[in-house]
């Protein structure tokens, strides 16, 4: 649908073995890039559903909005982003199933999601983010829970139980 | 830059499309909350699920 209504966006066969799926890609001259070799490189786009991946829903009032100001243009894109405590807890989702992949090329990158995590910790702890704060469901938060234990048992830290604990999240 | 101009306008196509709620998750979210890593665009929208239902 997307490739149809902006013609910047186009769908490429999965080079990925037996994959057997197409991946959207985002390049401002579309599909053209491809046969003319442009100098600026297409973006990976990925769409997720609540669901997908263990999203759950949440509610639009929760959407931050930033201002990215794009420097000597002297503009700037207004973007949304999901709340910090799912952007966090999804990652250290994104870790725990990377690092039990079968496949070498995606278990690789559980540790960039690891260092994602602990960047991401402070941040939320210093912005006083909590579990209790009604942004996710229950049922999101007992499970994430226990991929934060799991977590901080292979990074076990004074400092992040201390964040942990603030968000809301007691470690033994 | 590049990869920021791909997200606004993969929500913004997205919002043309009635899916209001989309928002950006994963790297790029978490680059904007201050992580340094360069991201890639991933982005979450509630409404896709309604179009597939």
């Amino acid at each position: 649908m997307m490739e149809m209504w902006n013609s910047c966006f186009y769908l490429v066969d999965s080079t990925k073995p037996g994959a057997g799926f197409t991946v959207l890609w985002y390049h401002p001259h579309g599909k053209a890039s491809i046969e003319h070799q442009s100098s600026i490189k297409p973006i990976k786009i990925d769409i997720l559903c609540p669901g997908d991946a263990n999203l759950p829903s949440f509610h639009p009032s929760k959407i931050v909005h930033w201002n990215v100001n794009l420097g000597n243009a002297g503009n700037s894109l207004r973007l949304p982003t999901a709340p910090l405590l799912l952007v966090l807890l999804h990652k250290v989702l994104g870790w725990r199933t990377r690092r039990r992949s079968s496949y070498d090329h995606i278990r690789e990158k559980h540790l960039r999601d690891a260092r994602d995590v602990v960047n991401l910790l402070p941040i939320a702890s210093r912005r006083r983010v909590t579990i209790h704060d009604n942004v996710l469901p229950d049922r999101f938060l007992e499970s994430a829970s226990e991929w934060v234990s799991e977590f901080y048992a292979t990074y076990p830290n004074h400092r992040a139980q201390y964040h942990w604990g603030e968000i809301g999240f007691e470690l033994a | 830059m590049a990869v920021w101009r791909a997200a606004k306008a993969t929500i913004d196509t997205l919002r043309e499309l009635g899916m209001e709620d989309a928002c950006i998750i994963g790297g790029m979210a978490a680059n904007l909350y201050g992580n340094d890593r360069e991201p890639d665009v991933s982005v979450v929208s509630n409404h896709i699920v309604d179009a597939i239902r």
